[in-house]
């Protein structure tokens, strides 16, 4: 039954946090959780048609166990890799901790539902996954169950592809599986150039630090809610839109991810329903919201409760700050609500964030300053105006450093290096990359940025990743079908990431080289280019720029220079 | 629900919520003509399942059934309850 968004409801109070404190792995701490309370409601989903259902702790473990017996029958071990894809709900939940019971390592993955990718190269694209990342179980909705079984190259590996429904077994018929802290409990996927995503393996000590150490910097505790629409294949979705409120014994509440797209006030809605005061997305989000909801559907509106709603995943603008407290002011939002944040899947999530009483805040830079001379001198008017993405948590140590590893003092920009207790144990199966990116305990998070009064402030990023609503593509993924599309010079199209300052993310821009001319074939061909990237990818192409052979920038070793592109078509995006 | 006023709704929306200027014509492409990215299509998808008083699976919110005004029309019409 539909409820009412406007009527409000207190769901049940936590536990207040108990078991954090003294905790050092994840499993074992989720199972004192569920068995000490089992009565506890602290999952709440709530979808576009208002329908809300909610599921107490016992029944959540009793699912668990179910899908650990039900795995164990088809002869789940420990360390065993499963791929789960599931919509946001509670059996995704079950499912992935009935993995961890078994002592295999869960990791999620989006449902094509979520992208507008042709199904097939869908398949294909989650088959070379499975492959690389030797699957032993994919554990999912339906359609996608059905799909990859009708793929001959998946039925071709040594995995065994599973709808949830299936999985039935008697809770207790197989035991749980004990775990240290040192033991990997997850992997996330992770964007790579490679256009296959890299498995971030992540211990269960790593993950109770870094949950432990937002908490702690955000001031949580017992009276706070959680309502969170981020998807949990995002780090940011499982480890704080999931985990940390059900460790820290917080009520969450869960919006499906498409749910919010087709209507962002839905987010706000569940905020003043639940009394909700903690959330985490990406830029894009707030500035969806500060421009894309009319204010008929915000009548009545409450957003008092709201006290920690945090920015991360991709560079938090200052004018999407700012849009958003202005917009909300009127509704009892605050700006102090606002929480610019810095993470990322190497280190579980997040790394810097401010505290639980700052407001945001932004500093100006000279232009010229920082990009050439890579130093971030203050100015008062005009310049570059930047947003502090916080201090590192107490777990956290950050170096600025340059190209020949020297450590940079304040306010000198450079590569961003942290060291905690919460990075990543390596790449699965990919140890040349693990070694390049983890160095003396030290991880190069391949962000660059500068220091000034303690905060980070995020500049670009070293790698050409794109970053879209909170997301990771690399631009390799798009040239692959560039070059697949007819008319297109092969090898010769470069993708790349531009600020959209409105939306408040990136769009993707691409640069392709024909030896077309006539402005009928030139159109045909930019609009073959836009179709094929979203059926392979999903992405839509904000821009497309078709030039003469030699219009794209190579470097002298002939490989393809995006940033020496884009800079050098500026004005088609500025 | 009134089809005679459905370009000029969904415009409106387009205009309004979505923040595109040009006025589309019904067979003009949003998305392939790089008018809309894919947020924006599944934004429109809610707009048009309030309008229609339809429900729109997530499957099928795809480009083509939005990607324009004619499309959207056609897929409404057969999410409807046949009379």
């Amino acid at each position: 039954m539909p409820v009412s968004l406007r009527e409000r409801v207190e769901l049940p109070k936590s536990h207040g946090g108990q078991g954090l404190d003294a905790a050092r792995e994840l499993a074992g701490l989720l199972r004192r959780q569920c068995e000490t309370f089992p009565d506890c409601q602290p999952l709440t989903i709530l979808d576009r048609q208002h329908d809300e259902h909610r599921l107490p702790l016992g029944a959540l473990w009793q699912r668990a166990r179910e899908v650990r017996s039900a795995l164990g029958e088809r002869g789940l071990r420990r360390g065993d890799m499963v791929a789960v894809i599931l919509p946001t709900g509670f059996e995704i939940i079950a499912t992935f901790f009935g993995v961890m019971l078994g002592g295999a390592v869960p990791g999620l993955i989006p449902p094509p539902s979520n992208r507008f990718a042709d199904e097939n190269i869908y398949a294909a694209h989650l088959t070379s996954i499975l492959e690389r990342f030797g699957t032993r179980f994919v554990i999912a909705e339906p359609a996608v169950a059905e799909l990859l079984l009708a793929t001959p190259a998946l039925r071709a590996l040594p995995c065994q592809v599973l709808q949830a429904a299936e999985l039935r077994a008697a809770a207790g018929a197989f035991p749980i599986v004990e775990r240290s802290p040192e033991e990997v409990v997850l992997v996330q996927y992770s964007s790579g150039s490679t256009g296959l995503p890299k498995g971030v393996l992540l211990q269960g000590g790593a993950v109770v630090n870094n949950v432990r150490a937002t908490a702690a910097r955000l001031a949580l505790g017992a009276a706070d809610v959680s309502v969170n629409w981020i998807p949990l294949y995002h780090d940011m979705g499982l480890i704080d839109a999931l985990l940390m409120p059900l460790l820290c014994g917080l009520p969450t509440v869960l919006i499906p991810t498409l749910d919010f797209l087709r209507d962002p006030s839905l987010w706000l809605w569940a905020v003043h329903r639940y009394r909700g005061s903690l959330s985490f997305a990406p830029n894009f989000a707030f500035a969806l919201c500060a421009a894309r909801i009319a204010d008929r559907h915000l009548e009545g509106l409450d957003l008092s409760s709201w006290r920690a709603s945090v920015s991360a995943s991709e560079p938090v603008l200052p004018e999407t700050v700012d849009a958003f407290c202005e917009r909300f002011a009127p509704y009892g939002f605050r700006r102090s609500a606002l929480k610019p944040a810095w993470g990322l899947a190497e280190s579980v999530c997040l790394l810097t964030g401010i505290g639980a009483d700052e407001e945001p805040r932004s500093l100006r830079v000279d232009r010229d300053a920082l990009a050439q001379q890579d130093l971030a001198r203050p100015v008062q008017e005009d310049g570059v105006r930047l947003t502090s993405c916080g201090r590192p948590y107490a777990n956290c140590q950050l170096e600025i450093r340059n190209a020949a590893g020297t450590v940079h003092g304040e306010g000198e920009l450079g590569e961003v290096w942290a060291r905690s207790d919460c990075l990543l144990l390596g790449y699965h199966g990919d140890p040349e990359r693990t070694a390049a990116i983890l160095q003396g305990g030290w991880l190069d998070t391949g962000d660059r940025g500068f220091l000034h009064e303690g905060h980070l402030y995020f500049v670009a990023r070293e790698k050409d990743l794109i970053v879209i609503g909170g997301e990771k593509y690399a631009p390799q993924e798009i040239e692959s079908v560039l070059n697949t599309v007819p008319g297109v010079r092969a090898g010769c199209a470069v993708a790349f990431g531009v600020m959209n300052r409105n939306r408040g993310t990136e769009d993707v821009a691409v640069v392709a080289e024909t030896r077309l001319t006539g402005e009928d074939e030139l159109q045909a061909l930019r609009e073959a280019i836009r179709t094929e990237v979203a059926r392979h990818t999903g992405l839509g192409v904000r821009h497309v720029l078709l030039v003469p052979p030699g219009g794209v920038t190579k470097t002298t070793s002939g490989k393809l220079a995006r940033g020496a592109t884009e800079a050098r078509y500026h004005e088609h995006w500025a | 629900m009134d089809w005679d006023r459905f370009e000029e709704e969904v415009g409106a929306f387009l205009r309004d919520e979505l923040r595109v200027e040009e006025r589309p014509g019904p067979q003009a492409s949003l998305y392939r003509s790089g008018l809309l990215d894919s947020a924006s299509l599944v934004q429109l998808a809610g707009f048009l399942e309030e309008w229609a008083g339809v429900s729109i699976p997530d499957r099928d919110v795809k480009i083509e059934n939005f990607d324009t005004l004619h499309a959207m029309k056609q897929y409404l019409r057969s999410r409807l309850p046949s009379a």
